[in-house]
């Protein structure tokens, strides 16, 4: 399903049922909206599937649960650059951030070797004082993941990553976990419906279009 | 003896206590862990001689390791895993012997090797050895090479903090280059971990990782630490002389 349709599937509720020009909402302000309600849903998910993760590894001291979807995430080609003032190499973010917790959003860093991966920690502080075993170490930083241990800036590094709603284009599949949709649909009804009777200002008479009819 | 990477043991022992291997920071902190137990466990004498792969750069240098204190040997790699090394410029002055290499005789000693293409050679050198370097499980853990007693092949020098390659046809921009060097950190020259050791260091850090959330989990690690550490002991005994002194020291002179 695409983001047009998931929000055309709204707007056609807001207005009950029929297309309608008389309703004070607008497509636009749904598509605004629609990166908030995505996230939404996703954070949603991923706490029900960390449950899920954490109750069968108490029953079965192994899980076949992923933290994330992979069909959620996104690999990326980047190549890290130079930060001269502090003396470490970056790659800069290629989409925004999906900021999940325990660094969630970014799954895994690694080049065309697959067998060497960098580890994500949470800054610079988890890592003080460790020389890199494997690829290295990475962290966030705003829109850049800065890296400990590579040793190169022309070579190209894939990120595997989830994007923030906001990526998502008017015309792209939305890809959600089975039943998400619902929910992705409902906090915009949820969010729109108070504002779907507002009269509007049209000149500076208060009045809406109804009562300029009469 | 076979080799294990730090990162290979840090991954299995993810794997052994169900730790997701996207958990990054498990990851540094076993390696802190993994650090600390081969530290007090004392097998960490061995890898203090390390090599790493170098790229030599357009000005025919070799970038040194961070915790480089003193270079050994120079040496060209090649695809199919052997290496050539190279004579170093003599920067020392006469009086001191012309080989740093510890255990290195300064004369070529006759040579049993497990590599086929240097079969043929007569002589080697203790000091043609590359420490804790391995390609396959086909060779002995360490890597010999073929001593070219004229180094026609090219030079080294290590001045100014720098490998500076001189003339030569294995001196060239690009080329893949060994170095092996003295690392001046005991405990952040864990490069390479014996495998045989590998039962007991798992279960010692995997200890050491669950002690405090989980301590009924952890007294199996311990148990099971104990019985590697009995069997690593027993085993130790019926060691031949020489694996000990390469246990000891980080190299030996015969496969």
């Amino acid at each position: 399903m695409t983001k047009r349709e998931l929000i055309e599937l709204v707007y056609l509720n807001l207005s009950g049922g029929k297309l309608s020009s008389d309703i004070q909402v607008e497509r636009v302000d749904l598509a605004f909206y629609f990166p908030v309600a995505y996230n939404y849903a996703i954070l949603q998910d991923y706490y029900e599937r960390h449950n899920l993760a954490r109750q069968e590894r108490a029953d079965q001291g192994f899980t076949s649960e992923n933290k994330i979807l992979g069909s959620l995430l996104t690999t990326f080609p980047v190549v890290p650059q130079e930060d001269t003032a502090r003396g470490l190499r970056y790659v800069a973010l290629p989409a925004s951030l999906m900021v999940l917790p325990g660094n969630r959003g970014i799954d895994s860093l690694f080049g065309q070797n697959m067998d060497s991966m960098f580890a994500i920690v949470g800054g610079p502080e988890d890592v003080v004082g460790l020389t890199p075993a494997g690829a290295g170490f990475a962290w966030v930083e705003g829109d850049r993941l800065y890296l400990k241990g590579c040793d190169c800036t022309d070579c190209t590094l894939f990120l595997r990553m989830m994007s923030d709603g906001g990526n998502i284009g008017l015309d792209d599949t939305v890809r959600l976990p089975a039943g998400r949709e619902d929910l992705v649909i409902s906090k915009m009804m949820e969010f729109y419906m108070k504002n779907r009777f507002i009269p509007q200002n049209i000149v500076n008479e208060n009045v809406d279009d109804a009562q300029k009819s009469k | 003896m076979t080799f294990i990477s730090v990162d290979k043991a840090i991954r299995t022992i993810m794997g052994f206590g169900d730790i997701p291997q996207s958990n990054g920071l498990a990851y540094a902190r076993l390696q802190r862990i993994l650090s600390a137990t081969v530290g007090e466990l004392q097998l960490n004498v061995a890898p203090k001689i390390l090599s790493v792969i170098a790229t030599t750069s357009p000005d025919y240098t070799l970038p040194v390791p961070a915790d480089c204190a003193k270079v050994y040997k120079v040496g060209r790699l090649f695809e199919d895993g052997t290496i050539r090394t190279l004579g170093r410029i003599k920067t020392y002055p006469d009086d001191q012997t012309s080989c740093d290499c510890p255990g290195c005789s300064g004369t070529p000693v006759s040579g049993q090797s497990t590599s086929g293409e240097t079969a043929t050679v007569a002589a080697y050198c203790d000091a043609c050895i590359f420490h804790n370097f391995l390609f396959s499980n086909l060779r002995y853990g360490e890597l010999y090479s073929v001593r070219n007693d004229h180094f026609q092949n090219g030079n080294w020098s290590y001045e100014g903090g720098t490998i500076k390659l001189h003339s030569g046809p294995d001196v060239g921009v690009g080329f893949k280059m060994v170095i092996e060097y003295e690392s001046a950190f005991n405990e952040e020259s864990l490069n390479l971990i014996d495998f045989a050791d590998g039962e007991m260091i798992r279960n010692k850090v995997l200890y050491e990782f669950f002690k405090a959330s989980k301590p009924g989990l952890a007294g199996m690690y311990w148990n099971d630490f104990k019985r590697a550490l009995a069997n690593r002991n027993r085993r130790l005994t019926n060691m031949p002389n020489e694996e000990i002194v390469a246990a000891i020291t980080g190299y030996k002179n015969t496969p």
